[in-house]
């Protein structure tokens, strides 16, 4: 079985003959799979390439002073987010939250987010801005398959010559349904690999298998 | 987002980039009768970014506002105590990403 070289936030779908061991799964090659019934579709998922080495990380946020009035506990409507598009903020700078203030009422000087500077803790705005990437493989989602249907994600793309690895999120209580060391019986997310017989290597996939 | 006092307001998408208003934000929460609260939902295509901004307004009293972003998984991806992540981003490493750095404080339309 060959997928092909596989290429970060590609998807790879195969037909496959299924394969069962002798033997457990174990983290060195001990023995190669023989195949047995049936087939299966593979549809291998590997994640993009790693979006850290750009020095990119974090939610960009900045602090103004609020001098928009009180909240008359009508829904704050005359607060205007659009005028702190033009106005220089007090404060800004980079922190790995999204979000969340928790401050409650106080009349001493608060710092948010880390920050070596202190502010008063009324009249205040404070405004956030980020990406948000969505990786591959981590949305775990029904596929209109059928129920032995499993989502099998890895965290990096595939390497020849990793050690073998299997893992289930709960107990390997295995689907005997199909190939039994590579399926769990949950719905949870799997790791696997998969063996190219012809040329004696493996795969380390993240796939959603159906028969 | 739970919370909320005094107003916090989220967008999603394109507006979160250039063009934010108050009248556009996916979420508008604010304390009235008591603390506001909001959710909303989006698809994201895997591999993809998307641009979010929010902006908290606080006047008298509390300053509070608690928001979380959950996947379809269930699993929280987001929140205030997240600690720096490589799907938590200020922009994209390659223009391939569409994910440009958003304009300055200050400079922003």
């Amino acid at each position: 079985m060959i997928i092909g070289s596989p290429e970060p936030g590609t998807v790879y779908t195969k037909t496959v003959t299924q394969f069962t061991t002798s033997g457990t799964v174990s983290t060195t090659v001990t023995n190669y799979p023989t195949a047995t019934q049936g087939t299966a579709t593979v549809v291998a998922v590997v994640p993009a390439a790693s979006q850290d080495a750009c020095g990119n990380q974090g939610t960009q946020w900045a602090f103004w002073n609020n001098t928009q009035g009180t909240n008359s506990l009508n829904g704050y409507t005359q607060f205007d987010p659009t005028v702190y598009k033009t106005q220089t903020p007090f404060y800004n700078a980079t922190t790995g939250a999204a979000g969340g203030i928790n401050q409650g009422t106080t009349s001493a000087l608060i710092s948010i987010y880390g920050s070596p500077k202190f502010f008063n803790s009324t009249f205040f705005t404070v405004g956030q801005k980020v990406s948000l990437h969505h990786p591959n493989g981590t949305l775990l989602r029904d596929f209109p398959y059928h129920h032995y249907t499993r989502l099998i994600t890895i965290p990096t793309a595939p390497a020849r010559g990793e050690n073998l690895f299997h893992s289930c999120t709960r107990p390997s209580t295995v689907s005997t349904a199909l190939s039994p060391n590579y399926l769990c019986r949950d719905n949870t997310l799997h790791l696997t690999d998969i063996f190219d017989r012809d040329t004696s290597t493996r795969k380390r996939l993240a796939a959603i298998i159906s028969r | 987002m739970t919370g909320v006092d005094d107003l916090a307001m989220i967008w999603i998408g394109s507006n979160a980039q250039s063009g934010w208003t108050r009248s556009n934000a996916n979420i508008v929460a604010a304390y009235t009768s008591g603390p506001g609260n909001g959710t909303y939902s989006f698809n994201a295509t895997q591999g993809s970014y998307t641009p979010f901004r929010i902006v908290f307004g606080q006047a008298q009293g509390g300053a509070i506002f608690l928001m979380s972003i959950t996947n379809p998984a269930g699993a929280t991806v987001a929140t205030a105590s997240t600690t720096f992540s490589q799907d938590i981003v200020q922009y994209g490493c390659s223009s391939a990403n569409n994910a440009p750095a958003f304009a300055q404080w200050g400079q922003e339309t």
